[in-house]
């Protein structure tokens, strides 16, 4: 599904150049609920960046679903972001002057699907976040948990390739953030949703199916588990992960 | 997709405009429509002066056509039957014919004498092409039979403190005094002031009149005129009455009152136009900088929001165009407050009129100016807005997300 090959990032600071990635090759199954992990500054959310079309690599090529999305030019990226793929981020990113339905209904609408329809999907994906009494509320009368499940609906309603979120509950308390990642774990299951999610927190290792930890811009481990998926509340049972490098 | 991309940009502009700041929208609509007013302003004042220019050149100075001697000659021979011939012309309402020469009239009460040209006129044909008879201050106008009466205008009449007058004057004649007339001829003859018109119109309001009759006797000017007025049914036939007087074979020279005034009040219009251009272009560089500033603030405020709708889709023209609407929401709001107060201005100085050296006028609107002011006004603010817009919506996704 994803298909990552020597992926390099490098920024220019003045004169001085800082490598965020220095050549990381990663795959992503369809299904897969990817952890990426590693300490702060390691890259972790560069690589995602890289990943989700929303920064360009120095080098290297991304291939998700067989397309080679590296080459593709600034108006066809946007509309891959829009067609294939969803995001959920730090600070929730709503929009503030629309309401909680159009925030979630407005990827259709760009779609070009009737009004209609695209509320109806904002309604019924809002639903399943535990949204739907709070549709017509502006995003600052929500919780930063509300507003967070408001940001998962947004990126659900198209039904994306990949969903993609970047340490969405760094801003939370531990009750929220159970609430998002149960969330996440639920439509992982569910509906198969291929999920990507960057954290630091060890406490979420237990929701992930594979975990990718970066290290100095560079892969420094992967582990996988196996089994318990689905056991408990969590989805994993503790014992049977293993380190593949 | 491309349609629904501008669906997409009228969508977040009507959220935006309908939740975001009202305190920042009203101030920016009634800037805009200040600077509306502030492009209108003058050429709705030069618009009455022109107006008010216009009709005492027709009511006291021309009519509506003017007929003058062939070139070398000062008079119109047979203006008797000129008059006659011009009275039977289609479109023709009124004639007169004058007859000036130049005079020193003297105040015999304070010996202040003014040197200006007299113009006698039959008083039975002048009301219908003139409007003296309509504006006299003091005393009476001229009756046929007058011959030792003379009407003068308030002006020369002057005020006997000499510091009230606006122009050099006889210094306070009044209605039953007495003036001394000296002809070119050498003829000086005593006139007893029947009545004191007043139009406001400087030029006008400096002349004196006597009949023709009493012209013909001192000056011998029986069948002969300086100038013949003629009034048609309205100013703007003028042209069109011009012409036809000279079909039906008026060898003398023809002139509308555009024609005649336009040497003078082109000039001050001329003036008065550089003035109005000069501020209209003041107000447009405002308009566009004030709408640049609220757009740039606006778009600076938002550029994580910006941000937010590239990463998830939305085209960098659809954000544009969202900005572009809200724009030109903003500019069709602030012309239209902006056409409301430049009424209401309008109404206010018609009621409570403007006194100018030529009178109290009232303010004309110049449609035509007003919508090129106002198309010149979209297109800056359209630009104002782009730039930032287009500014903003090039960033990095990344770049613009952290605000």
């Amino acid at each position: 599904m994803i298909e990552v090959s020597n992926l390099k990032k490098i920024y220019r600071l003045g004169n001085v150049e800082v490598a965020a990635l220095k050549g990381v090759s990663i795959s992503i199954q369809k299904g897969e609920f990817v952890g990426i992990m590693g300490p702060s500054g390691s890259g972790k959310s560069t690589l995602l960046h890289q990943i989700g079309l929303l920064d360009t690599p120095s080098e290297g090529h991304i291939l998700i679903d067989g397309t080679d999305v590296s080459q593709l030019n600034d108006e066809e990226r946007t509309r891959f972001r829009l067609m294939h793929l969803g995001y959920v981020f730090q600070d929730y990113a709503l929009v503030t002057e629309l309401t909680v339905m159009e925030n979630v209904a407005i990827p259709s609408i760009m779609q070009g699907k009737p009004l209609a329809e695209c509320y109806a999907a904002a309604t019924q994906v809002l639903e399943k976040v535990g949204l739907k009494k709070r549709l017509d509320h502006l995003v600052f009368e929500l919780s930063g948990g509300e507003q967070q499940r408001v940001s998962i609906a947004r990126a659900l309603v198209n039904t994306p390739s990949i969903l993609f979120a970047d340490e969405p509950c760094a801003n939370l308390d531990t009750e929220n953030s159970r609430t998002i990642l149960e969330l996440f774990r639920t439509v992982n299951r569910e509906f198969n949703q291929t999920i990507v999610m960057v954290s630091h927190e060890p406490s979420h290792m237990v929701y992930f199916d594979r975990i990718i930890f970066i290290r100095d811009g560079l892969l420094d481990e992967e582990r996988i588990f196996m089994e318990g998926k689905g056991t408990d509340g969590h989805g994993h049972s503790g014992p049977t992960e293993y380190s593949v490098r | 997709m491309r349609n629904a991309g501008y669906g997409v940009s009228l969508y977040l502009a009507v959220r935006a405009i309908r939740r975001g700041n009202k305190g920042t929208l009203a101030l920016t609509i009634l800037i805009i429509a200040l600077v509306v007013v502030l492009m209108n302003f003058l050429a709705m004042i030069i618009g009455g002066v022109v107006i008010i220019y216009n009709q005492q050149m027709i009511d006291y100075q021309y009519g509506h056509v003017t007929i003058e001697p062939k070139d070398k000659e000062a008079f119109i021979a047979n203006a008797d039957s000129l008059v006659r011939q011009l009275q039977r012309v289609p479109g023709v309402t009124g004639v007169t014919a004058h007859v000036s020469t130049g005079t020193t009239i003297t105040n015999t009460k304070n010996g202040k004498f003014q040197t200006k040209a007299l113009t006698a006129f039959d008083p039975v044909d002048e009301p219908g092409v003139t409007r003296y008879q309509r504006v006299i201050k003091e005393g009476n106008y001229l009756s046929k039979g007058d011959t030792d009466q003379i009407l003068i205008g308030s002006l020369l009449a002057g005020n006997e403190d000499e510091s009230q007058d606006k122009m050099p004057s006889l210094g306070g004649v009044k209605v039953g005094d007495l003036v001394e007339v000296a002809y070119s001829n050498g003829v000086v003859k005593s006139y007893r002031v029947k009545g004191i018109f007043e139009t406001d119109g400087s030029t006008i309001d400096s002349q004196a009149f006597v009949t023709r009759t009493e012209m013909d006797t001192i000056m011998h000017t029986e069948g002969e005129a300086t100038e013949i007025l003629v009034r048609g049914a309205s100013a703007d036939e003028a042209d069109t009455l011009k012409y036809t007087i000279m079909n039906y074979g008026v060898e003398e020279k023809v002139k509308t009152w555009h024609d005649k005034g336009k040497g003078i009040l082109g000039d001050a219009i001329a003036s008065f136009n550089l003035l109005n251009n000069i501020m209209t272009f003041v107000s447009l560089i405002v308009a566009s900088v004030v709408v640049f500033i609220v757009t740039y603030i606006n778009i600076i405020n938002r550029r994580k929001q910006i941000g937010i709708l590239k990463a998830i889709g939305i085209p960098k023209r659809v954000i544009v165009g969202d900005y572009l609407l809200q724009v030109l929401f903003l500019c069709t709001c602030g012309v239209i407050a902006g056409i409301l107060i430049l009424n209401a201005i309008n109404l206010v100085l018609s009621i409570n009129q403007i006194h100018f050296p030529m009178g109290y006028i009232t303010p004309v609107i110049d449609y035509n100016g007003l919508a090129i002011s106002i198309v010149l006004l979209f297109m800056v603010s359209v630009i104002s807005g782009y730039i930032p817009a287009r500014q903003v919506a090039n960033e990095e996704i990344l770049d613009a997300m952290r605000g």
